[in-house]
């Protein structure tokens, strides 16, 4: 469960100081599919690196499954994003020299894990995204679909209980999009708790919940179906 | 083991460039290695003249006819000899330092020149030996010839061996018990040199020598006559406790059998010798280290620069930012190791190798501390190299330089 409570942001922009996040409070429960929408540079990414325990936040409280998270330092932080959280991002989400079983492996790398073990884990998560046959094959062979797949595998393989994907579908078109966004509601039917960003609405109407979030605040915040 | 994986992922990031760093590095191990082994020789052989308690002492080079020698050099060779015993017998004289020969052993089918040291070379330049200088009383005649292997070449023989050579004089064979066997860098004391610089650099030699004591029964053990050949440069040490004056007068009594080089004088030219040849030659590897260094940098630049993307990558699956330093820093320690492994590989066998006579550098000491500098000098260049990674990291968190990239 996600519960921030009066969350705030700055960044210090020269000597200027720019508030990205105001106050915001929010719980999510688990196993809900939450969108997160707003215009360009309302701080959604802002939240998203704040809720991922990527970034820090200036004051407010974050407890994560109960934990304080604005206590931690980065090497509990990291432990924190490796067992507990997957992410899918828009921009350079994997490595393109290596293989995609490679790139799945990843946050397995950074857990008490044998290789062998972390193989298997890698399979067992591309079996689940329908491209296990591409195991082997570099990534930049791989088309646009194919690649968030694998990038869907990675945030997977470690058995997270959140996945958080920033405008996961951005680079792709609208029939890949919807693959996608499919592959993403039956991982919240399994149980898992999804953040979703994006600017477009066909996908957000994949999600239960719409958050807007409008110059750092919260101005929206329903169920829709 | 498996964050070598990822370790090595990050030196795929500049393969050409990782491949460059490590021969400049190679390169500028050696030059350094040379340098610190020139200095550390240096250093040697001042410290062996500075340790010789011959204070009060001149290098004397007797004047000698150089016809006369050709056309009788043993003449020449005992006239130079007696001339010395008379000195020796000089009021405030206390000793003469005089290297002697009768002729030389050959083993295997090898010469080696075979030197005599009495009390007074004994007492003054006995380098540091494995085994010992000879045995405390002298053996019986029947017993194996006492000896200690001196300079670098001897790397078959072992204290303890008995060898049998043919002496060069009589062409008979003699049987050889090494007691000893001088320490690397292996040099003993050499009086060959007359320029008129005289310089503690050139007071010894690595040439290797066989080294037996003098004593009584030698001539008629090694069964021959008394045709000494002997270096006509020799250490006068004067007795300690005399007056200026008494030391003036000596000194224009030694003047008229040659020149001479006060020990103090020596000790001065070397150490001011030693200062500019510093001067002289440490341009051109501070300019190739100032090459290097920059060369180093700019790779280590770029490293950070080709990973910052997977760097970020690993944060977000769980990496943390310590580790994702310690992931650079055992990238430059991978591309750090051959060059050194190299290196220290050769400054350890160094000794084995100058003592066998395979590569002798001549004048550089390699050894244990060259090691160590080496290995200090590979550190501080490591942290040296970090500094682009822990800079960025320290100014920038992770998802600034996301951001940063991802626009
Ligand atoms: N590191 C930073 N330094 C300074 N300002 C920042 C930084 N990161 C974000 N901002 C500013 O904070 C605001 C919110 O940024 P954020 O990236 O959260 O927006 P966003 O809602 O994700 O926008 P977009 O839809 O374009 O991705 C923007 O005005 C942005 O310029
Ligand atoms: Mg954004």
């Amino acid at each position: 469960m996600i519960e921030v409570h009066q969350i705030t942001k700055n960044y210090q922009l020269g000597k200027a100081k720019f508030t990205a996040l105001s106050d915001i409070s929010l719980t999510i429960q688990p196993g809900e599919m939450v969108a997160i929408q707003g215009r360009s540079g309302a701080g959604k990414t802002t939240l998203f690196n704040i809720l991922g325990c990527l970034d820090t936040m200036d004051s407010g409280t974050y407890r994560l499954d109960g934990q304080q998270v604005e206590k931690m330092k980065d090497a509990e932080l990291a432990a924190l994003r490796c067992k507990k959280i997957g992410f899918v991002l828009q921009e350079f989400a994997l490595i393109n020299q290596q293989s995609v079983l490679f790139n799945v492996m990843l946050p397995l790398f950074f857990d008490k894990m044998a290789y062998r073990t972390m193989k298997t884990r890698a399979m067992e998560a591309l079996h689940k995204v329908g491209i296990a046959n591409l195991a082997r094959h570099k990534t930049n062979q791989l088309s646009g679909g194919q690649r968030q797949r694998v990038a869907i595998a990675r945030a997977l393989v470690n058995y997270p209980e959140i996945i958080l994907a920033d405008e996961p579908t951005g680079a792709l078109d609208s029939k890949t999009a919807g693959q996608i966004m499919q592959l993403i509601s039956e991982l919240n039917q399994q149980g898992m708790t999804i953040l979703l960003i994006t600017h477009d609405d066909k996908m957000a109407a994949y999600c239960q919940r719409r958050i807007v979030i409008e110059d750092g605040k919260i101005i929206e915040d329903q169920l829709t179906q | 083991m498996k964050q070598f994986r990822l370790v090595w992922q990050s030196l795929l990031q500049i393969k050409g460039a990782a491949l460059l760093l490590m021969i400049v590095l190679t390169l500028a191990l050696f030059v350094l290695t040379y340098l610190i082994g020139l200095i550390r020789y240096q250093n040697y052989s001042r410290t062996l003249l500075e340790q010789a308690e011959i204070n009060n002492s001149v290098y004397l080079k007797l004047a000698v006819d150089d016809n006369q020698m050709a056309q009788d050099m043993y003449g020449t060779f005992s006239a130079i000899a007696r001339t010395y015993e008379e000195i020796a017998d000089w009021p405030g004289i206390k000793e003469i330092i005089s290297i002697y020969s009768y002729g030389s052993m050959k083993i295997d089918g090898i010469n080696y020149q075979m030197l005599v040291y009495n009390d007074a070379l004994l007492r003054h330049f006995s380098m540091a030996v494995d085994g010992r200088w000879f045995p405390d009383k002298p053996v019986s005649v029947d017993q194996p010839l006492p000896i200690v292997l001196g300079g670098t070449g001897f790397s078959d023989f072992e204290t303890g061996d008995v060898l049998t050579a043919e002496y060069s004089r009589t062409q008979k064979p003699i049987s050889l018990n090494v007691y000893g066997k001088v320490k690397y860098p292996g040099y003993t004391l050499s009086l060959s040199n007359g320029s008129t610089i005289i310089l503690s650099d050139y007071l010894l030699s690595d040439q290797p020598v066989i080294l037996v004591r003098d004593e009584p029964s030698l001539l008629s053990r090694l069964d021959t006559s008394d045709q000494v050949m002997i270096d006509r440069n020799a250490w006068v040490v004067f007795e300690n406790g005399l007056s200026e004056q008494q030391q003036g007068e000596l000194l224009t009594r030694l003047g008229s059998y040659g020149s001479y080089h006060t020990y103090e004088d020596i000790i001065t030219a070397s150490r001011e010798s030693h200062i500019e040849q510093l001067k002289e030659i440490l341009p051109i590897p501070l300019f190739l280290f100032f090459s290097a260094f920059s060369c180093l940098f700019s790779i280590s630049s770029l490293y950070v620069m080709r990973n910052a993307q997977n760097q970020i990558l690993y944060f977000f699956c769980g990496c943390s930012r310590k580790r994702m330093i310690g992931i650079l820093a055992q990238g430059l320690f991978m591309i750090f190791l051959p060059p050194a492994l190299l290196n220290l590989l050769f400054i350890l066998f160094y000794p084995t190798i100058s003592q066998a006579d395979w590569l002798n550098l001549h004048q550089v000491v390699l050894d244990g501390t060259s090691v160590s500098l080496v290995l200090l000098f590979l550190a501080v260049l490591l942290v040296f190299l970090l500094l682009p990674a822990l800079m960025i990291s320290r100014r920038h968190t992770p998802m600034q330089l996301y951001r940063r990239m991802s626009s």
